[in-house]
């Protein structure tokens, strides 16, 4: 199902949330809507959910308008952040509420339960009571419970966000697992750019209520339309254009740290630095410094690399893609 | 602190024991004390043989039972604007809290005032209709369920609000992305999580009427409230064995049903009750 939104706007006592947001999810493609803390990613999600009905602007779902309809109405699947689980059921009535909502018989709606609970690996819990569970178990029984009524749109709010990192993780991959065979259209709601990489076939990137760029999670990477995209999905580097001398906020070239390795030599340097900071990362060591410019810089380097604070390094842009170069061609807006 | 905390807690042990234990070993004394001061059961014989007390027990715990049930329900939707903290939730906390400061009797004048001979039902319906259908109204079973309806509510309404609010949105809004629009939230969702607080409402219900005597001693008629009945014991007639089984009584049957109402309906459930 495509869901097609238009103009979506939305205020809080006079305070917009949402600013004028149009985008359209492909049919059986997951979506991430990410964005910080305030971007307003979880109010659209529950626009789109018809928890919270917009100030203006239209919800279509295969073209059709459903801004009127109640939540109840959509027929959609809905993971929340907490899970929502409703404590006085067992696991096995749970997944069956939304069968039950909708007149299905008490013998068939268990048998379609437990079919859901299969698919999340969770049918061994059936009987189960639900603070009996685990975080990820409750996790898959919210998904088992979303899905058991057969939703042409799953909507997920920030589905990992109350497991522990380990836990995280584990989830996450065997979420895209759960995820992949499904076919519908899904979105995710998450601040994590991991659980967007790992999770998403596109990426929507929010900002104060509005949309900052849409993409793969390449595009948004390695080709960032907004400085404010480059840097929330990790640390960059800008450089004004050599030659531009208009300045940063005209065309900065932008790379990412792991973007650089060491020259073999000064003549073959694209640049270099006086290092200033050696940060060991575990896997790598982030090095910090300034050019002859005085622009600060860091890059990542192997972590056996020697190096001393105030020694030269002399760097070349690694060209296997497009991120520098593509940057620069796209004109990143600071 | 640790002398200040055992000081208050001895001075508690104090007033539990002389305020609360005493009595009670008093009354119960009193209760199996013969004539002659030998230990006996003759006066529960007679009290138990007492057609006229035992119907009055049978009505009087009946009658709570029904109120105090049909308040914890009527008080849902007052508890739920208050513990959703809905528009005039504060002003209707703050006149449900004026409740405590009245005693039974005041509802039983109220009741009077509203529903009596003359009272202000009687004389509109005279005036508008010429009819006198509700004169005395206050004094029947239905004007007597009325008054304690009127102090078990706001009393239940608070307790209810409680639990109400405890009760995370997040699961209101999942059973509505499950298809389940306000009938079904209501029955699948919140009465189900409502349920431990209904029970301790309708508990606290049934204790308060039982032990209410003021209304009664003022308005009932139709019904012969226990309480009533051993205050006229132990006042008028001075009859304090008789008074004192009739207490002992009354206190084991409202301590008993309490417990069974607690143990059959007062755990979540986490089966579906289709």
């Amino acid at each position: 199902m495509t869901i097609t939104l238009e103009g979506i706007e939305k205020q809080f006592k006079d305070v917009p949330v949402l600013r004028g947001i149009d985008l359209s999810l492909a049919p059986g493609c997951v979506t991430a809507l990410i964005g910080a803390s305030g971007s307003g990613k979880t109010t659209l999600l529950n626009i789109i959910a018809g928890l919270v009905a917009p100030s203006a602007g239209r919800v279509l779902f295969n073209g059709q308008d459903v801004t009127p309809l109640d939540a109840a109405d959509r027929r959609i699947g809905y993971v929340f952040q907490s899970f929502a689980l409703f404590p006085h059921l067992s696991v096995l009535d749970n997944v069956a509420f939304g069968l039950r909502t909708r007149g299905v018989g008490r013998r068939e709606r268990h048998a379609r339960a437990l079919v859901a609970l299969e698919r999340v690996r969770m049918a061994g819990y059936a009987g189960r009571r639900i603070d009996a569970l685990s975080g990820g178990q409750r996790q898959r029984v919210a998904l088992a419970r979303a899905l058991a009524p057969e939703p042409e749109i799953l909507l997920l709010d920030e589905p990992l966000s109350a497991l522990d990192p380990v836990l995280r993780d584990n989830i996450r991959d065997e979420l895209r697992e759960m995820l992949e065979p499904l076919d519908i259209t899904t979105l995710i709601v998450t601040h994590d750019k991991a659980d967007a990489f790992v999770l998403a076939d596109r990426i929507v990137m929010l900002s104060g209520g509005r949309v900052l760029q849409e993409g793969t999670p390449r595009d948004l990477y390695d080709r960032p339309a907004h400085i404010e995209v480059a840097s929330f999905f990790g640390a960059v580097n800008m450089l004004p254009e050599a030659g531009d001398g208009t300045g940063l906020d005209q065309a900065p070239v932008i790379f990412r740290p792991e973007d650089t390795g060491r020259a073999p030599s000064a003549a073959q340097a694209d640049f270099t630095i006086t290092i200033a900071r050696r940060l060991y990362l575990g896997d790598r060591v982030r090095v910090r410094g300034l050019t002859s410019e005085g622009h600060e810089l860091s890059v990542d380097l192997p972590k056996h690399t020697a190096l001393r604070e105030g020694e030269m390094l002399h760097l070349t842009l690694l060209k296997d893609g497009e991120s520098a170069g593509t940057a620069r061609a796209a004109g990143v807006r600071g | 602190m640790r002398w200040f905390i055992l000081a208050i807690s001895l001075a508690l042990l104090g007033i539990l024991g002389f305020g609360l234990v005493w009595p009670l070993v008093t009354v119960a004394r009193v209760s199996i004390i013969g004539a002659a001061g030998e230990i006996t059961f003759e006066t529960y014989g007679k009290v138990f043989g007492n057609a006229y007390f035992m119907r009055a027990l049978v009505e009087t715990v009946v009658f709570c039972l029904l109120t105090s049930a049909l308040a914890s329900f009527w008080a849902l939707p007052l508890a739920w604007r208050i513990g959703r903290g809905q528009t005039g939730a504060r002003t209707l906390r703050a006149l449900s809290q004026i409740n405590f400061a009245f005693a039974g009797i005041i509802y039983g004048m109220l009741m009077i005032v509203l529903m009596g001979n003359a009272g202000l039902l009687a004389l509109l319906e005279a005036w508008l209709l010429g009819s006198e259908a509700t004169r005395g109204l206050a004094f029947t079973a239905f004007g007597l369920a009325v008054c304690y309806l009127s102090f078990q509510i706001p009393r239940s309404a608070l307790i209810l609000a409680e639990a109400v609010a405890k009760i995370d949105p997040g699961l209101l809004d999942a059973a509505r992305t499950l298809g389940g629009r306000g009938p079904a939230q209501a029955w699948l969702v919140v009465l189900p999580l409502l349920r431990p607080a209904l029970v301790e409402a309708t508990v606290f219900s049934f204790l308060l009427a039982m032990a209410s005597f003021g209304p009664a001693l003022l308005i009932a008629r139709s019904i012969t409230i226990f309480p009533a009945l051993i205050y006229r014991e132990f006042t008028g007639f001075l009859n304090f064995p008789n008074a004192a089984v009739m207490a002992v009584l009354m206190l084991v049957v409202a301590l008993v049903l309490s417990a069974l109402m607690r143990l059959a309906f007062g755990r979540p459930s986490w089966t579906e009750t289709a």
